[in-house]
């Protein structure tokens, strides 16, 4: 399999028409998937084992920079479910806004690890589900346009709706992906997934990638 | 003072001095000093009758070679830089230099180093005649030996180089001369007087060799007291040397344009840690052949503005610039201009250039500050993602309607690893879409901006960070195919 069919993810626009280009994710980042957070966990982990389905999806450009987007999977984008706001206050103490970062070193960046929450996101039917990073990396900016759109997280996951851009260390930046499941890895994933708890539950499964909604 | 102390007291200096620097301290005058050994001896005769005295008494014949030989060594207050029979080797070196390389140039400015000894050295004859003739010296004001030195190689210099000397000369020719035998043991010593605590540069590697600078070995004869000095400074001296003779040619730029037609070549090497990503880039095609043609020994080239390697640059051409470091000539006609030109077109498909020519250093400023002002236009190819609807479309022709639009741009993803995070703020002049008739989705799109403004990332919107962003103003989700500049508005180079 070939690197560019490893990173495609199921959310080409119309399959009918011949691809112009590919999207600007698919030309530049290579995908990878943390789930299960904050616990985390590897492919392996979820063969039998249910998930929290807390997912996040890493986007990594090939200048080490990562952008952080919620996973499909994640109950937050069930088709039904409405986000209707997005809070960077983790914490009491702790609010993602206040990151402020100088330089091209990107100095005074709060510091994140795989299981730092990036923002709480609230749904219409009253759940709350904390976004977490999912990598080790220091925060360059939230997506400020989520406080007064939130529903970007859902009608744009990949894009415009993407939770934060992050900075891995330069020492650490060839080991980003490691600790992530790739997009084949993470097809198997969410298989599985819908299985176990279509099984066990009578709620749909949490499938849909609102991308396809479009 | 009787006669015989007269006679006794000229005898000592002249052991230790050379006339020249007698003459330097007692009755400077720059008609005297310029002259050879032997007026400046009859001279010394005339102003002081002793002198006369002593040199029929002290030698058979006047003439300056017995003088020489007389002496303690070389001249203790010169070290023997200052005497006629030093200024024609000088001169030699330098000529052996020029013969080496085959610099061609029409004016040049002689640097001269001196050793530093001479400071030392500088002082104790100042004592000396001080002490020693209080009685004839009334203002002890002695040129300067590097004043002295340069005025003597002058006329040297004007009869061994046949071309013009001038302060802003293009070929800089250094001279150092060196006092081989108190290099060493006569510098440390005098340098371990001085008090300044040696101060430890984290950032410059460890420099082994003791390094005896001007300002440390003035500040270090403050604490010299005089015994000290006269003790340090009474031995044999040899004769100074030329320690070796540099040449450098001052910065020679050239101009030009350049067109790029390519979308797998970078305007510099691409290097990701330390190795090359492609073979080559626009710089290495375009300076090399320039830098063999004036023999140069390195460059830098810049340019006013730069492209992606995936974008052609087209129309006119993007203005360049290259400093040649130590080139071996400074001047091209147009015919050798035009042939260097054709060298380089002559390479591949992917590069070409235009419009060489020699600049001055101050036409290069025009290049960097034409960076900001000036305006740019490119073509692009883009695409809607999806069948663009009815409102799209009459949007996208309603596209030259709009006259500055200003942009709000963050640092884009694309370099936000080596750039700081910002909100900048940029102005597209015009845009213009012209549809694809083959393929609905298809368009191209024209534009005129502000330098510095990210084309990509206004069509694509970089995930929502430069607003608003083609995509905005056509309520679509659309993508660039393909990037060329079609023109950098900048005049260049100066006419």
């Amino acid at each position: 399999m070939t690197m560019d069919d490893q990173n495609k993810d199921n959310t080409a626009p119309v399959k009918s028409l011949p691809v112009l280009c590919h999207s600007v994710v698919e030309r530049y980042f290579v995908r990878g998937y943390k789930v299960n957070l904050p616990k985390g966990g590897i492919l392996s982990d979820f063969c039998e084992a249910k998930s929290n389905m807390n997912d996040v999806r890493i986007l990594r450009h090939s200048n080490r920079i990562c952008i952080v987007t919620m996973a499909p999977t994640h109950p937050a984008l069930r088709p039904g479910t409405t986000i209707t706001s997005v809070s960077f206050k983790v914490t009491d103490k702790l609010d993602r806004s206040n990151n402020v970062v100088s330089g091209k070193r990107k100095r005074g960046a709060q510091w994140l690890n795989p299981s730092s929450p990036l923002c709480i996101v609230t749904c219409d039917d009253g759940a709350q589900h904390t976004v977490f990073c999912g990598i080790r990396a220091k925060l360059v900016e939230m997506n400020e346009r989520l406080l007064s759109k939130p529903k970007l997280l859902q009608s744009k996951t990949e894009t415009e709706g993407y939770v934060a851009i992050v900075m891995p260390k330069l020492e650490e930046a060839n080991h980003t992906m490691d600790g992530l499941l790739t997009a084949e890895d993470y097809l198997q994933y969410r298989l599985k997934q819908e299985t176990l708890h279509s099984v066990s539950s009578d709620k749909s499964p949490p499938t849909s990638d609102s991308n396809n909604k479009i | 003072m009787n006669n015989t102390d007269a006679v006794k007291r000229w005898e000592e200096t002249s052991n230790k001095f050379c006339v020249r620097c007698v003459l330097r301290h007692l009755c400077f005058d720059w008609i005297w000093v310029l002259r050879n050994e032997s007026e400046i001896t009859e001279h010394l005769k005339e102003t002081f009758p002793e002198f006369l005295q002593h040199a029929v008494a002290g030698a058979d014949s006047i003439d300056n070679a017995n003088h020489q030989l007389k002496r303690q060594g070389s001249c203790h207050c010169c070290l023997g830089i200052l005497e006629s029979n030093f200024l024609q080797p000088c001169l030699k070196h330098i000529v052996d230099a020029l013969s080496k390389e085959s610099y061609q140039f029409a004016t040049y400015q002689p640097q001269y180093f001196l050793p530093v000894q001479l400071q030392v050295f500088g002082l104790y004859s100042m004592k000396y005649f001080e002490e020693k003739y209080s009685d004839v010296l009334k203002k002890h004001n002695p040129t300067d030996v590097k004043e002295v030195f340069k005025a003597l190689m002058e006329p040297i210099l004007i009869e061994g180089i046949n071309q013009e000397r001038d302060p802003n000369g293009v070929l800089e020719i250094s001279l150092h001369l060196k006092h081989v035998s108190t290099e060493t043991n006569f510098l440390t010593h005098v340098s371990s007087k001085c008090n300044e605590k040696k101060t430890f540069n984290r950032k410059r590697p460890k420099n082994d060799e003791p390094t005896f600078t001007l300002a440390r070995i003035r500040s270090a004869m403050l604490n010299l007291n005089d015994s000290e000095l006269e003790k340090l400074c009474s031995i044999d001296l040899e004769p100074s040397v030329v320690g070796n003779v540099q040449l450098f040619h001052t910065a020679v730029f050239v101009g030009g344009r350049y067109n790029k037609y390519s979308r797998e070549l970078p305007q510099t090497p691409w290097l990701v840690e330390g190795e090359r990503k492609l073979v080559s880039s626009v710089q290495e095609y375009i300076s090399t052949p320039i830098q063999k043609a004036f023999g140069a020994d390195s460059y830098n080239f810049s340019t006013s503005g730069r492209e992606d390697v995936d974008v052609r640059m087209l129309g006119n051409g993007r203005p360049f610039l290259i400093e040649l470091i130590n080139a071996r000539q400074s001047k091209m006609d147009a015919t050798q201009l035009t042939e260097i030109s054709h060298q380089i077109n002559g390479q591949n498909n992917d590069v070409s250039v235009h419009s060489l020519k020699v600049v001055s250093k101050s036409d290069c400023k025009k290049l960097k500050e034409g960076e900001e002002e000036k305006t740019k236009s490119y073509s692009a190819v883009c695409c809607f993602i999806y069948p663009p609807s009815p409102d799209s479309i009459s949007k996208l022709e309603d596209l030259s309607k709009i006259t500055n639009l200003e942009l709000k741009q963050k640092t884009p993803i694309r370099v936000l690893h080596r750039r700081p995070l910002a909100t900048r703020s940029r102005y597209v002049h015009a845009i213009k879409a012209e549809r694809n008739s083959n393929d609905s989705r298809v368009f191209k799109l024209l534009l005129s901006t502000q330098a510095g403004t990210y084309v990509k990332e206004f069509v694509h919107g970089d995930f929502g960070r430069t607003t608003p962003s083609l995509g905005d103003l056509l309520s679509a989700e659309v993508d660039i195919i393909d990037l060329d500049v079609e023109s950098v508005n900048l005049q260049w180079p100066p006419t």
